[in-house]
């Protein structure tokens, strides 16, 4: 038509770049594939770190994990005395963070977040508690929230929630790098 | 499985790729030593090693192993045999040397 161009789909003005509605059967086997995948690490985690609390006490592996909320006065940052420390700007700024800061206090007042704390425990955060047990914050909160791909319906393996669309559902694989992220869960309803 | 008295480690393998995601991913994945993809590191069990892991969890393997294999170690693993061994060798005396290599 126009010299050296075929005219093909694209050129008379069709998408070049058709990506299909709905996913194949392969496509949907190697999801769950990599939904299984993620929940095997998940539990290799888990399993690991409760193997190293059975095995190493926690009073001996809290030096690995954050730094307490609370210090007594006796011990010392490094080889200095709180006396010495208090003779200059950084050492009461380091004297200042030892005390224990109200978790309501932290985010400028606005209270933990959505999450961090431990449900039917009054005012507790859940990264704290983890520390103390030995496990993490993040691992807790996934096991929670998060099903397993046994759990999970085939409807949120496939599709995930789109306000825009007919459904409010548009396939998982037209999300940008839908294969190296997490996408479980959609709002309820939905 | 009985529960080793000596610290545990992740055998971590680096399978997909961080390009396109955020840098933080990609930072994680330059704090475990994965530079790579199909590089494996090891790394003892520890909560701070736990939640790296966590985060860059759809791109890794992780196995639970109780010896951590240097890179020298893992590499003379994947040497197949040479399928040969040395008679002797030239300008060395017969009794002289170390001696035969004999490999099966």
């Amino acid at each position: 038509m126009f010299g050296a161009f075929r005219p093909s789909g694209p050129l008379s003005g069709g998408l070049l770049w058709k990506i299909p509605w709905r996913m194949s059967n392969p496509q949907k086997l190697r999801q769950r594939r990599r939904l299984r995948r993620v929940d095997n690490i998940v539990s290799v985690l888990d399993t690991a770190l409760k193997r190293q609390v059975a095995t190493h006490p926690i009073s001996t592996t809290t030096a690995t994990s954050s730094p307490p909320p609370t210090q007594s006065e006796s011990e010392t940052h490094g080889a200095a005395t709180p006396a010495e420390l208090s003779t200059t700007a950084e050492g009461q700024r380091l004297l200042s963070t030892t005390t224990h800061v109200e978790h309501a206090s932290r985010r400028q007042g606005r209270g933990p977040k959505q999450g961090d704390l431990v449900p039917g425990q009054p005012r507790k955060l859940l990264s704290e508690q983890a520390g103390q047990l030995g496990t993490i914050k993040l691992l807790e909160r996934w096991k929670a929230e998060m099903p397993t791909e046994q759990e999970m319906h085939p409807r949120d393996k496939y599709t995930m929630f789109d306000r825009k669309a007919k459904g409010y559902r548009k396939g998982v694989h037209k999300l940008p790098k839908w294969t190296r992220v997490s996408q479980r869960l959609n709002p309820p309803g939905f | 499985m009985s529960l080793p008295t000596a610290t545990n480690y992740f055998r971590i393998t680096l399978l997909r790729s961080a390009i396109g995601l955020p840098k933080r991913t990609s930072g994680v994945l330059a704090a475990l030593g994965l530079h790579k993809r199909l590089r494996t590191v090891y790394h003892p069990v520890s909560q701070t090693v736990a939640g790296q892991v966590f985060a860059v969890k759809e791109l890794v393997d992780v196995q639970e192993v109780v010896q951590a294999l240097s890179a020298r170690e893992m590499r003379q693993l994947r040497q197949p045999e040479s399928g040969f061994y040395v008679e002797r060798r030239a300008g060395v005396r017969a009794g002289e040397g170390e001696g035969e290599e004999v490999e099966v």
